[in-house]
């Protein structure tokens, strides 16, 4: 090998080196892009235990299908924005649209903001129990909810569902509080009493996440 | 699947890459003095090539397999190390071999790292321990000092008595501190975790400062900052935290020499001074010596192993190491290369956001943290963006405990992402002893509606 | 855990955005600054040429400037033009890749001459001829006779610069430093490696009323139809305004006023507008700006406003004060009105090859346009009647239409001290579309000693295009 045919072959593949180098980024970043990590309803899902899932059981939608399952947590925001527990990505559903919440009693909806839900064809001002029939409605589209068996000895530790207007809304931790981490809300009593292990200063209602299963070590 | 094509792909070029450059690394070798001057076939480079080449398929495939790795993560890690493998190579192929050697190592470390921080759920059992081991090592390096940089210490000499070997304890302990700080900020009780964390820090920047590591202490207090915020989700915080940091700078700045020379190095590097042998020189030679490589690489490079003009820049082989990859791959390949680094954060950030447990997504944002902080500040000061620190470049830079301790956050990485994916998979079982079939929701429930 | 999430999610957007930042400083830098990094005589890629021969110089005519000879070993000997006269001429051009002249073609153009720009064809080829490396030859806008000529006609004993350019196409024809030295010789006289025409600031003097003047037809309604009076003095504040020999003007318009050069109206008209508004066509003109040629590296000529005091801002109008141009600076203003207000950018480099000839030559760029076509050709006219009728009548030249502006800077306030003798001006001839400028330290009067050197010097740029 002498210097010249070295040098000749370097230079050539550093034209090479620098369409792989590009090749590399864009592939990586092409492939990171496509497994971006949880968002919407995945996010429930990994996030909080999911107690069940809507389903579309009515209508066409380009952008949700009739195959696809929308997990449901203990409790979160159902609708088409982004920041919603359970995302349906539909114009049809408005951006917040309902709020579900399990309760002793079982699945419960309520309205958010003084709207009202549509269920069965009628409308709610007011919380409503769903039933496994129930069919909840935005436009054209109806959805049905299924509740796994585990979310039955979930539900006991739940709090009874108030039998007036609405449930109350949980109180987020205000950010700008400085350094202000809540302890926990009266609602999550009944969690209080976690192993160790279960994450501690956090938002309420998050307990049964951290107390992840069987202790590996 | 389309997930199955992009990991292949990104395998495939990897892998060519890998093997493109141990191939002129191979034919590169060892010039015989002689007329014309002729290069040997280099067996090492062959053994490193192959050994690359499985590593890189481990890595993506049988990792991921067995351990519930995240591939794209190794793939970019090991795309890194074999740039960093064959660029030490071209530098010194006995530097390149104990790279390589250094690559293995982390390798094993990395696995083990892995398996344990999967499996182990906290660390509150042996945090005593780990302290004191923390401290023990942040302290040594104040008794023994190489070249007076104080965090390096000296374990070998060669024949001439000159230091041919030295470990930084302080990268050591960037493990110990990611891993104590997550376990105190994931505790259970607020005041006296939160108050023990923030006095374990400031123990170790005192000690890193005492030491005269202005650049890991830096990393340091920056990872911290970062944990702190992720873990109270506070803005105000991180504020508060840049502002507390700038304003140590300032009064740095005020009362040290060094960092008004690094200050005045950036601003200007190519003014003409009068340098401490008498002589004319550039204030900031460093950094132009740096900016000249640079230009002479053009957007292609000149070509692996062609021209050593780049030995002319101080710190080739660790600090500037990213001016030598410009200067033999171009600019092009750099800025491929920094999305390298990009990908891995991103990925990093992922894993934390996956975790289920508080410790571990903590673990997963320091560790990103850390890598990103230093790959920005690394780069930012060898392009001259803002004055140097003397930190390296993961996975690239040569120093064994540099290369050793990178390998170890991404094991962290990839075992926060394990536990992530088993937790995940615990609670769907939690909820579904049956496979998640849909039952009868409202049976022996009051339908109210 | 929500939060932890939600944090995750910022700081991987904080990190995307220092990262491309990081990409983003780092792509533009090098790009934009890359040439000059690697032109610094310091770099070791230059001290060192690793086996290769560096290529030739040449002016537009073919004459070599600087080439190397080969001695057989792979080494060379750096040998340049075969007549002193030349080899004087374009010294500080030229340069030297020892650093001792800043930035000369030698080292500003070291990555052609090296062939860091060869293309990957070329240096294969290269590789397998057996001959030792060579790097490009490049081919210089530059004139040698003309430099000779103006080197010589240069008043003797006298420091200075000329800069002869081509206004349509920005092509430097001429550009020379006295005092010069002889690279082939081990001697050099005091301050000869400096290049004043590009990297020494002076006052410009008188030079600088083309400024004011394009500044006040835009700031002042109506002001071409306006008269001054001049009676040989005007007091601003603690300074008073004089004219050159005492004379009176008596009534003029603007032009006049460029013709006759009267300080006191340009005074006035300062007075009148203020500073930002002449900051504003200084700028223009390139003045205040960190200017970033392809060819060359030029000392930013100023303008300062911070002073802020009525005497400065007069003095400033008439390119005293602490006004500072260097004499490249002023030959583009005057290139620039020549031209219809469009600077073009000063060009050295007329092709790079790594043949003998052949090559593909580089194009011209436009720089900027300093002033609209209207104002360039007010000021036009004035400086040919300048020249006809006015100050600037020692730059006519027979057959031809020559626009100019005399100055003579003053340089201390000690009335003994010689003025700097400046001279700036054009060709109206789309066939020799040439700008000059002239300066002699401390030669004395503009119009009788700069214009007759400029005069001579363009007649010889004729001659030598014909």
């Amino acid at each position: 090998m002498t210097k010249p045919i070295y040098d000749a072959l370097a230079l050539t593949l550093s034209y090479l080196f620098m369409a792989l180098g590009v090749g590399i980024a864009l592939c990586g970043a092409a492939w990171a892009r496509s497994e971006r990590g949880p968002r919407g309803s995945a996010a429930a899902a990994s996030g909080a235990e999911a107690v069940g899932y809507l389903r579309l059981s009515r209508g066409v939608s380009k952008r949700l299908s009739k195959k696809e399952l929308y997990y449901v947590p203990v409790e979160g925001t159902v609708g088409s924005g982004r920041a919603c527990d359970v995302q349906l990505p539909s114009a049809e559903v408005p951006g917040k649209a309902a709020r579900l919440t399990l309760t002793q009693a079982g699945m419960l909806l309520s309205p958010v903001g003084g709207g009202s839900v549509r269920v069965n064809g009628a409308d709610y001002r007011a919380s409503v129990l769903l039933d496994e029939d129930t069919q909840i409605e935005w436009g054209s589209l109806a959805f049905q909810l299924y509740l796994y068996d585990g979310a039955k000895e979930l539900a006991a530790a739940r709090p009874t569902p108030p039998l007036s207007d609405g449930v109350a809304e949980r109180e987020e931790p205000s950010p700008r509080r400085l350094f202000r981490i809540k302890r926990g809300s009266p609602l999550n009593a009944a969690a209080a009493d976690d192993k160790y292990e279960s994450g501690g200063p956090d938002d309420p209602g998050e307990g049964p996440e951290e107390s992840g299963g069987p202790d590996n070590d | 699947m389309a997930r199955w094509d992009m990991r292949e792909r990104l395998v495939i070029l990897v892998m060519l890459f890998t093997a493109a450059l141990g191939m002129l690394a191979m034919l590169h070798g060892e010039p015989i003095p002689g007329d014309p001057v002729v290069y040997t076939a280099d067996m090492n480079a062959l053994l490193i090539t192959a050994g690359m080449l499985i590593m890189i398929l481990v890595g993506a495939y049988a990792l991921p397999k067995r351990l519930d790795a995240d591939p794209l993560l190794m793939t970019m890690m090991n795309f890194l190390c074999a740039l960093g493998i064959f660029v030490q190579y071209s530098i010194n192929p006995n530097s390149g071999l104990f790279h390589a050697g250094l690559y293995a190592v982390g390798s094993v470390l990395m696995v083990a790292v892995m398996s344990v921080a999967r499996r182990v759920k906290t660390f509150r059992r042996w945090w005593l321990w780990i302290v004191a081991a923390a401290a023990v090592l942040l302290i040594i390096p104040l008794f023994r000092t190489v070249n007076n940089a104080h965090a390096h210490i000296p374990i070998q000499r060669n024949g001439d008595g000159l230091i041919t070997m030295t470990i930084q304890p302080s990268e050591a302990v960037k493990i110990i501190f990611i891993v104590t700080l997550a376990d105190m900020l994931s505790g259970h009780s607020w005041w006296p975790d939160t108050l023990a964390a923030v006095g374990f820090t400031l123990l170790c920047l005192a000690l890193l400062v005492a030491e005269d590591d202005l650049g890991t202490c830096v990393l340091y207090a920056a990872t911290a900052l970062l944990m702190f915020f992720a873990a109270t989700g506070s803005f105000s915080l991180l504020l508060t935290g840049v502002a507390g940091a700038g304003g140590a700078a300032a009064a740095v700045y005020k009362h040290t020499d060094k960092l008004k020379t690094r200050v005045a190095q950036w601003l200007n590097p190519f003014m003409r001074v009068q340098l401490d042998n008498g002589q004319m020189g550039l204030k900031g030679y460093q950094i132009a010596e740096s900016l000249m490589a640079l230009a002479a690489g053009g957007a292609h490079g000149l070509g692996y192993g062609i021209r050593d003009t780049f030995r002319y820049v101080p710190e080739y082989s660790n600090d500037f190491v990213f001016t030598v990859v410009c200067s033999q791959f171009g600019i092009v390949f750099a800025l491929a290369v920094m999305a390298a680094y990009v990908v891995i954060i991103f990925r990093g950030m992922r894993v934390a956001g996956m975790a289920r447990r508080r410790f571990h997504a903590l673990m997963a944002i320091g560790a990103t943290a850390l890598l990103g902080a230093q790959t920005f500040v690394i780069i930012g000061g060898v392009i001259n963006m803002f004055p140097l620190t003397g930190v390296t470049m993961p996975f690239v830079s040569q120093g064994g405990s540099s290369m050793l301790s990178c390998m170890a956050l991404i094991g962290i990485l990839q075992g926060a992402h394990a536990r992530a994916g088993q937790d995940a998979r615990e609670a769907r079982a939690l909820v579904e002893p049956d496979g998640g079939h849909a039952s009868d929701a409202g049976a022996g429930w009051e339908a109210r509606v | 855990m929500k939060r932890v999430r939600r944090s995750a999610r910022f700081l991987t957007a904080l990190f995307a955005v220092m990262y491309l930042c990081l990409g983003i400083f780092f792509a533009y830098n090098v790009t934009v600054y890359s040439d000059r990094w690697f032109a610094d005589p310091a770099n070791p890629n230059i001290m060192h040429t690793d086996g290769v021969i560096p290529g030739s110089v040449f002016d537009k005519n073919g004459i070599t400037l600087a080439r190397s000879v080969e001695s057989g070993d792979g080494g060379y000997t750096r040998v340049y033009a075969d007549s002193a006269d030349t080899r004087r001429a374009v010294s500080q051009l030229l340069g030297d890749t020892r650093g001792q002249v800043a930035n000369g073609v030698e080292s500003f153009m070291a990555a052609y001459l090296l062939g860091y720009r060869a293309g990957l064809t070329t240096r294969l080829t290269q590789l397998f001829s057996g001959e030792p490396r060579r790097g490009d030859n490049i081919r210089l806008t530059i004139d040698a006779m003309l430099c000779v000529y103006a080197a010589k006609r240069f008043p003797s004993g006298k420091s200075g610069a000329v800069v002869v350019l081509n206004y349509k196409t920005g092509e430097i024809l001429a550009m020379v430093s006295l005092p010069n030295y002889d690279p082939a010789s081990d001697k050099h006289d005091a301050g000869s490696y400096y290049n004043r025409a590009t990297n020494v600031l002076y006052p410009p003097g008188s030079l600088f009323k083309l400024v004011t003047y394009a500044a006040a037809l835009k700031e002042i309604d109506g002001v071409s139809s306006r008269t001054f009076d001049c009676d040989g003095r005007f007091t601003v504040d603690q300074l008073s305004v004089v004219e050159a020999n005492g004379l009176k003007h008596g009534s003029l318009t603007l032009r006049r006023a460029l013709e006759q050069s009267c300080n006191t109206t340009f005074a006035r008209l300062a007075l009148e507008m203020g500073y930002a508004a002449i900051e504003r066509q200084a700028r223009a003109f390139g003045f205040n700006e960190t200017v970033l040629f392809r060819d060359l590296v030029v000392k930013d000529s100023k303008y300062p406003t911070t002073s802020q005091t009525l005497d400065d801002l007069a003095q400033s109008a008439y390119g005293q004060g602490r006004v500072e141009a260097t004499p490249l600076e002023m030959a583009l203003v005057a290139a620039a009105i020549a031209n219809n207000g469009t600077m073009m950018e000063p060009k050295l480099l007329d092709r790079a090859s790594p043949t003998e000839t052949g090559g593909l030559p580089v194009g011209s760029s436009v720089y900027r346009k300093a002033l609209d076509d209207s104002r360039a050709l007010i000021i036009k006219e004035a400086m040919v009647a300048a020249v006809q009728a006015g100050t600037a009548s020692g730059a006519a030249i027979e057959g031809y239409r020559v626009g100019g502006k005399t100055g003579s800077a003053e340089v201390s306030s000690d009335k003994k001290v010689p003025t700097h003798a400046w001279f700036t001006g054009f060709i109206d001839d789309p066939e020799h579309p040439l700008a000059i400028c002239v300066l002699v330290e401390g030669g004395g009067s503009g119009s009788s000693v700069a214009a007759p050197l400029a005069r001579d010097i363009l007649r010889e740029a004729i001659r030598l295009n014909d």
